[in-house]
């Protein structure tokens, strides 16, 4: 009985494990749409991910960026195990009192400006070298809080 | 009459009026099993308006590197862009790769993939890789003010 017991147990404990190493079905919607309120409603973009794509690698973690500082450097291979290939990249705000964060893919590069509590993402190519983004935070007080996140396979 | 068949054309028609936004991002992992985990979700408040919805279609011929697109060029008119993205749309597809300069990192679309930003200000330069032997068509688009 103590057998059973403790099978099922470990039974039940591994399953959020099986969840991160078994490839799962991924859903991805995104769509924007402008015009909303006329009779002709203008989508810009509209994905669904097909059904039958699998991920085996989630990943999700926030990083801080200090106010008024540049050139903060993430590499976006740190999110899976070397030789991953991506699926989808994601960078959103997610700083409790929401800030502009800015990115480029150098030091040097020119940035693109993301909105307060705004994202950025990628549908991506498993052949995709991912970069290392250089993160800037123009807040003077406010430290930013960075979200990113991915979906990868072996 | 003509009058308010003015004032519908006014409300309904003018694509130069700001008019409400959906934008709207979800990504969900293990859908089909017990675990399944809401990594991503975005809905864009439903008080965002945008006076414009554009996209416009680029080719970048076969075998190019960066291949500069300008966006404020191609969106003259658009200066307080919400949302700025890129599909690649060729059909059969062909892996298409951009960066924000001439040279350096880059990252590489899947068949159809895109890349979406919900930007705060400005219009970038784009730089496209094209190395299959096919010309490629990206679509560029954007809500704006």
């Amino acid at each position: 009985m103590l057998r059973i017991l403790v099978l099922v147990l470990a039974f039940i404990v591994s399953l959020p494990c099986w969840a991160q190493v078994y490839p799962q079905n991924v859903q991805i919607n995104v769509q924007a749409t402008g015009n909303l309120n006329s009779m002709n409603p203008n989508v810009v973009m509209q994905y669904t991910e097909p059904p039958y794509t699998t991920c085996q690698y989630q990943t999700s973690t926030n990083i801080s960026i200090p106010p008024s500082s540049t050139n903060n450097t993430f590499a976006l291979t740190s999110l899976f195990p070397a030789g991953a290939k991506p699926v989808f990249i994601g960078v959103a705000d997610v700083t409790p009192t929401p800030q502009e964060f800015d990115f480029g893919l150098s030091a040097t590069s020119p940035r693109i400006y993301m909105n307060p509590g705004g994202f950025m993402i990628f549908r991506l190519d498993p052949t995709s070298a991912l970069p290392t983004l250089y993160i800037d935070n123009p807040s003077v007080n406010t430290t930013s809080l960075v979200n990113v996140f991915g979906l990868a396979n072996p | 009459m003509i009058m308010i068949a003015l004032l519908l054309l006014l409300l309904f028609a003018n694509p130069a009026l700001a008019q409400n936004v959906g934008i709207g991002v979800s990504v969900t992992t293990g859908v089909q099993g017990w675990y399944s985990n809401n990594l991503y979700q975005y809905q864009e408040p439903v008080t965002t308006t945008a006076a414009q919805a554009v996209s416009q279609t680029v080719t970048i011929p076969a075998s190019t590197s960066h291949y500069d697109v300008n966006a404020a060029a191609m969106f003259s008119t658009l200066n307080a862009p919400l949302v700025l993205g890129i599909q690649e749309m060729t059909n059969p597809s062909v892996p298409i790769a951009f960066g924000l300069e001439s040279v350096g990192s880059r990252f590489t679309l899947a068949p159809h993939g895109f890349v979406m930003v919900r930007v705060n200000t400005g219009l970038a330069d784009i730089f496209f890789d094209n190395t299959s032997t096919r010309a490629a068509q990206v679509r560029i688009f954007a809500l704006s003010n």
